[in-house]
Formats: structure tokens, C-alpha cells, sequence
């Protein structure tokens, strides 16, 4: 099946390139691969570029496509309601008898942006901007507070909805709704996992230090008094249910009906975004003029930037199997003889190592096509390896390349190197990591959900 | 009054700014109908009514914000690329490597909108409609591709004559740091 004299393997690793190429020259992710896709399909193929107006317009014409905009709306929409700042206060109160209760409350607090948010680092920046100086306050050293909320703000991808699920499930075809379910108990477990390591960190390490301290400095003397928890009375506790539980109650009613069967996740996304836009302008004076144009703008350049690179990616897909590249890297990848983890440890690291530079929709979009009838032959679960990917897009997100939340979290510690950011945000890679190891060995945890709901 | 191509050029460019921008706010008003269609096709469902016309019109009206969207993201700099290595790239190769990729963005936008009017025009020759239930003109949907690309084609023209401006005073002050030192040019830049 040679195409000009050259095999489907050298066309595909010469396609490949010349994306990357692109890309990496700071040309926009959906012109390198648009551009890529066209320019391979006039070489190889001219006669099918009346295809190309056809393919993009497939690409874009369906239904469970439109929850992608749907959910960055109803994101915009809260994000203009600075419901991330009270809920991480609210938690705050309600678990401040916990030792390191307020690392404790910063996770929880991104876990639950995740259930009402897609995907973006919106959630790392409110929270931290909250949590970092009052854990600094309170004797948690710089690099440790900007590692947790960076590393725990990735959860979004995780605890549906989740934009990157979203797009695995069209590239992949599988149900979007079990995919939410799916990643719904893997995340509250990562999200326990780092917990315990905060409480963990807090009792060896922030109590000795604040207890070692004397009181002389003016900021230690602050962090002195509040090791010992403050007490909260329960008024103040309740108290702060109204401000949180309209969002609450959207983020369970949501899910909710997705996880239910009641409603398809673009018909969630919907209701949800309208409820959230009448919360936002009942609650918040979300009515003027100015924060309507920012919500509609917001969400316009966002669905914008993440739809073209998954219509650009369909092009760039069909330049690749038109040549059949990518039945080819599939075959030579199975016929690699390292057993059936050895090449699930390929493909992840694989994974890991483009995560590093590339955003997790175009990841999905551009190599996931090629690894799902491997990952399907070797007897894994596509719903289940969702949930892995999705851990693993995590740990590449927390990187200081592609991942912001690193960034957004460095200006606000400008006492602190981003080394020492890096190095303090290890133990927080490695609970990721001991999740990955868990769901290999339990892959139930992933899939018990989505096989009760869904028979 | 001594250059009437650049005069036309910066008239086009304000004009072509302004429909961009109107465009953007029409792509939300399009996001926000999708909701509220969305939600009332739930409403209605639950009532025992069955209506197949929502799901079609709200994916269009999706394939309105992305395509015709795409010229408002591209103004406000909204496509996401990977930075990582041009940051350490020096301004000067760094602005003839942006030149090329906006050249080639508006290659792509030539291209598609090229390809994709025909398309619309045959949708209207040949009086195709949707094989859905609903059943609306083809030429509807069709018409957004060659929109979008020709909006985002103009937008390019726009942004390459900034960035292409930009370049120029980047050369123009190398040239005066130069004038100013004595040296040719500033190490480091000569490169590219």
C-alpha cells in the first residue's frame, strides 16, 4: 500500500512531524493541524479536498458535541459569582476541627469546582487566591500551599463533567454519560488520597514548626495562635449555607440527571447553563450589561479555540488513515512483545510525555484514535482507561509547561522559586500515581458506577 | 492623503474589526439560544410532547459559534498555541516566524473558504434539505463554513498587517540601538 513510494509508516511519522513542528514554532495548536491535514491530503490525495468542507462540517454536526459549549458556558456564568472563594471558606468552617483543615477544605473546595466546571485553570486562580495566603498565615510553608492548590485544582478533568472525558468519548465512541460516571469515585478518592497526605504533612511537619517558632516574628505569632483550630460555632457553620447551596444544588441536580439516565449530558449542560445564568444574575448582579458581554465572550473564545482543534484534529485524522498510517502504528505497537502491561506502560508514558506539551484535548484527538483498538485487543476497558487518562492528563497538567495552574499559583508566591514549587508538588504527583496503581488493581472503583446505572 | 492603498487598508481594517467583533456577540446570543432551546425540548419532552426540530438547531446553531467564531478568537488572541519554545526565541526571528504562521492561518482560511462555498452552492442548486424529521434547507446550516473561514480569511489580512507593523518596529528600533552603540546589530539577533 505504498502512497508516492513511501510506506504508510514513514508517511505517518512525516505527518506527524510536520504537526509538531508546527506547533512547536508557536503557530496555533488547530492552524498546525488543519494546515498539516489539508497539505498531506492535496499531496497524497487531491482528488478528495472537496472532501475537507465536508469532513469539517461532520466533525462539528453533533448533538453530544454541544455540551462542550454548554458546559464552558454555565462555567463562565459561575466563575462570575466568586462561588469558589465561599465555597472554600464554607468548607473551611465546616471541617475546621480537622488537623490542616484548611489545605483539607482548598482540595475538597477544587473537587467541587470539578463538579460544576469543565475543565481550565479558573479553579487553581480563585482558590488560591483565597487559600494561599491564609495557609501561609498559618504556618504552611509557600511551596507546600501553591503545590496543593495547583496539583488539587486538576481534579476538574477528573469529577465530571469533564471537557476532556467529553472529547474522549466522541473520539472514541463511547457513552459520555458513562464516562462521567466513571471518573465520579476515582476522583473523591484522589481527592481523599491528598487529603490524607495534607493531614499527613500537617501533623509531622506544620504543627512542630509553628510549636518550634517562638513568638517573635509579627506573621508567626498569627500562625502560633491558629494552630490550634479556632472554634466555630455552628451558627457561623450554617450560616454560610445560602451563599454555596445554590451552587450546590445545581452542581448535584446536574450530575444528578446525567448519572439518573433523566436527561443526556448535552440536555444537563443546557438546563444547567440556564440555571446557573439566572443564579448568577438573581444572586450576583449578573444582570448588567458588563457581565453578560464578559460570560458570552468568554464562552464564545473558549468553545472556539477547543472545537476548531477538534475539527482541525478530524482533518488531520483523515490525512492520517487516507495514507493508513494510523492502522499501521496500531499494528507495530501490538506487535511490540513486552506483554500486555509493558505496552499499556508505553502508551501511558507516551501520553505522559506529549501531556507535557500539548493540551489534553489535542492529545485525545491526535493519538488516542490510534491507541484504542491496541488498548481494546489487550482486553482493556475503554470506560476505565478514560479514568487512567484522565490521571495521567492530571500529572501533565501540573507541569509548569502546558499546565497554568503552576504559573497562576508561582505570581502569587513571588517569595518562592519555581523549583521549589516543583519539588514541593512530588508528594502530590505521587498520590496521583498510587490512584493510577489503584484503579489497575481495582478497576471496579472505575467501573462499578456506570455498571449499576446503566445495564 | 500620500498613500491611498494603506489608507484603504486602515479603513478596511477598522471596518473588518468592527463585523468581527459583531460577530463575536452574536456567536454568544447563538451559545445562550442553544440553552434556552435545549431546556425548553427538555420541558416539552417531559410534558409527553415529542419534537425533533431542538437537537438540529441547537448543533447548528453550535456550528455558528465555532466557524464564525472563529475570527473573534482569533482577534482577541484566543487560539491556544504551545509557547514553550518561542519565548526563548529572540523578537526578531521570533516575529518572522509569527509573520508565517498568521500567512499560514490565512492560507488555511483561503482554502476552506475556497472549498466550502461551492458546497453551499450546490446545497441551493440542487434544493438539498436535512434527512432529518424537521427537514430544513441544507443551505442554512451549509452557509456557516464559508462564512466563518471568509470572516476569519479578512481577519487574518487584518492581524498579519499588525503583526508585519509590529516586526517593522522591532527592525526600527534594532536599527537605532545600533545607530546609537556603534554595532551593526545587537548580539543574539542577528540570527535568523
Amino acid at each position: 500500500m505504498e502512497i508516492l513510494g513511501l510506506s504508510p509508516m514513514t508517511w505517518g511519522l512525516i505527518i506527524f512531524s510536520t504537526a509538531l513542528l508546527l506547533m512547536f514554532t508557536g503557530i496555533p495548536i488547530w492552524v498546525s493541524l488543519a494546515g498539516t491535514g489539508i497539505l498531506f491530503v492535496f499531496i497524497t490525495n487531491p482528488n478528495a479536498m472537496a472532501m475537507v468542507p465536508h469532513k469539517l462540517f461532520e466533525s462539528l454536526n453533533d448533538f453530544t458535541l454541544l455540551t462542550i459549549p454548554l458546559f464552558i458556558l454555565m462555567a463562565e456564568a459561575i466563575a462570575q459569582s466568586r462561588a469558589s472563594e465561599s465555597m472554600f471558606s464554607a468548607i473551611h468552617k465546616w471541617f475546621s476541627w480537622m488537623p490542616g483543615a484548611l489545605g483539607v477544605s482548598n482540595l475538597i473546595a477544587a473537587g467541587f469546582m470539578g463538579m460544576v466546571t469543565g475543565s481550565g485553570p479558573a479553579g487553581a486562580a480563585t482558590i488560591g487566591g483565597v487559600g494561599i495566603p491564609e495557609m501561609k498565615k498559618r504556618g504552611y510553608p509557600g511551596p507546600f500551599a501553591g503545590a496543593l492548590v495547583a496539583v488539587g485544582s486538576t481534579v476538574v478533568i477528573l469529577i465530571p463533567p469533564s471537557i476532556p472525558m467529553i472529547i474522549y468519548g466522541i473520539t472514541t465512541q463511547t457513552s459520555v454519560g458513562r464516562l462521567f460516571m466513571a471518573g465520579l469515585i476515582p476522583g473523591f478518592m484522589l481527592v481523599a488520597i491528598q487529603c490524607i497526605w495534607v493531614v499527613f504533612y500537617h501533623k509531622m511537619f506544620i504543627e512542630k514548626r509553628v510549636a518550634a517558632e517562638p513568638v517573635t516574628s509579627p506573621s508567626l505569632g498569627a500562625a502560633a495562635m491558629s494552630a490550634i483550630p479556632a472554634k466555630v460555632t455552628w451558627k457561623e457553620r450554617f450560616s454560610t449555607l445560602p451563599s454555596i447551596l445554590p451552587f450546590v444544588i445545581l452542581a448535584f441536580a446536574v450530575l444528578g440527571s446525567i448519572l439518573l439516565g433523566w436527561a443526556s449530558p448535552s440536555e444537563a449542560a443546557g438546563v444547567g447553563a440556564v440555571i446557573a445564568l439566572l443564579i448568577v444574575a438573581v444572586l450576583f448582579q449578573g444582570y448588567k450589561v458588563s457581565t453578560l458581554k464578559k460570560i458570552f465572550t468568554m464562552t464564545v473564545n473558549e468553545s472556539s479555540m477547543i472545537l476548531l482543534i477538534m475539527a482541525a484534529a478530524l482533518l488531520f485524522g483523515y490525512a492520517l488513515s487516507d495514507v493508513y498510517a494510523t492502522q499501521t502504528m496500531a499494528n507495530a505497537l501490538m506487535g511490540l512483545d513486552m506483554g500486555k502491561w509493558g505496552v499499556f506502560l508505553i502508551i501511558n508514558l507516551f501520553v505522559l510525555l506529549l501531556g507535557i506539551f500539548l493540551p489534553p484535548a489535542a492529545i485525545i484527538l491526535l493519538v488516542i484514535p490510534i491507541f484504542t483498538p491496541v488498548l481494546t485487543q489487550l482486553g482493556f476497558d475503554l470506560i476505565w482507561y478514560c479514568v487512567v487518562l484522565m490521571l495521567i492528563m492530571q500529572i501533565a497538567l501540573s507541569m509548569p509547561t502546558v499546565g497554568l495552574n503552576l504559573l497562576i499559583v508561582k505570581r502569587m508566591l513571588p517569595e518562592n522559586t519555581m523549583g521549589q514549587l516543583f519539588k514541593a508538588s512530588f508528594p502530590f504527583l505521587l498520590t496521583i500515581i498510587v490512584a493510577v496503581f489503584i484503579l489497575c488493581i481495582f478497576p471496579q472503583i472505575a467501573l462499578w458506577l456506570p455498571n449499576i446505572l446503566i445495564k | 492623503m500620500r498613500n491611498p492603498g494603506k489608507r484603504l487598508l486602515s479603513r478596511s481594517s477598522w471596518a473588518i474589526d468592527g463585523v468581527t467583533e459583531i460577530s463575536g456577540y452574536l456567536c454568544g446570543l447563538a451559545v445562550l439560544a442553544a440553552s434556552l432551546i435545549i431546556t425548553f425540548g427538555v420541558i416539552v419532552r417531559k410534558m409527553g410532547v415529542s419534537t425533533s426540530w431542538e437537537t438540529e438547531l441547537a448543533t447548528y446553531l453550535l456550528i455558528l459559534a465555532v466557524f464564525v467564531g472563529a475570527a473573534y478568537t482569533q482577534k482577541h488572541d484566543g487560539h491556544i498555541s504551545i509557547d514553550l519554545v518561542s519565548v526563548y526565541i529572540p523578537p526578531k526571528p521570533r516575529g518572522v516566524i509569527e509573520i508565517i504562521g498568521s500567512f499560514l492561518g490565512l492560507v488555511v482560511a483561503v482554502v476552506v473558504s475556497y472549498l466550502s462555498w461551492p458546497i453551499w452552492w450546490d446545497a441551493i442548486k440542487y434544493n438539498e434539505h436535512s434527512e432529518s424529521l424537521w427537514g430544513p434547507h441544507l443551505a442554512f446550516p451549509y452557509i456557516l463554513i464559508p462564512i466563518g473561514s471568509t470572516l476569519l480569511a479578512f481577519q487574518y489580512i487584518v492581524y498579519l498587517n499588525k503583526k508585519i507593523r509590529a516586526f517593522r518596529s522591532i527592525h526600527t528600533v534594532t536599527l537605532k540601538k545600533s545607530e546609537e552603540t556603534g554595532r551593526v546589530a545587537p548580539e543574539g539577533e542577528v540570527a535568523g
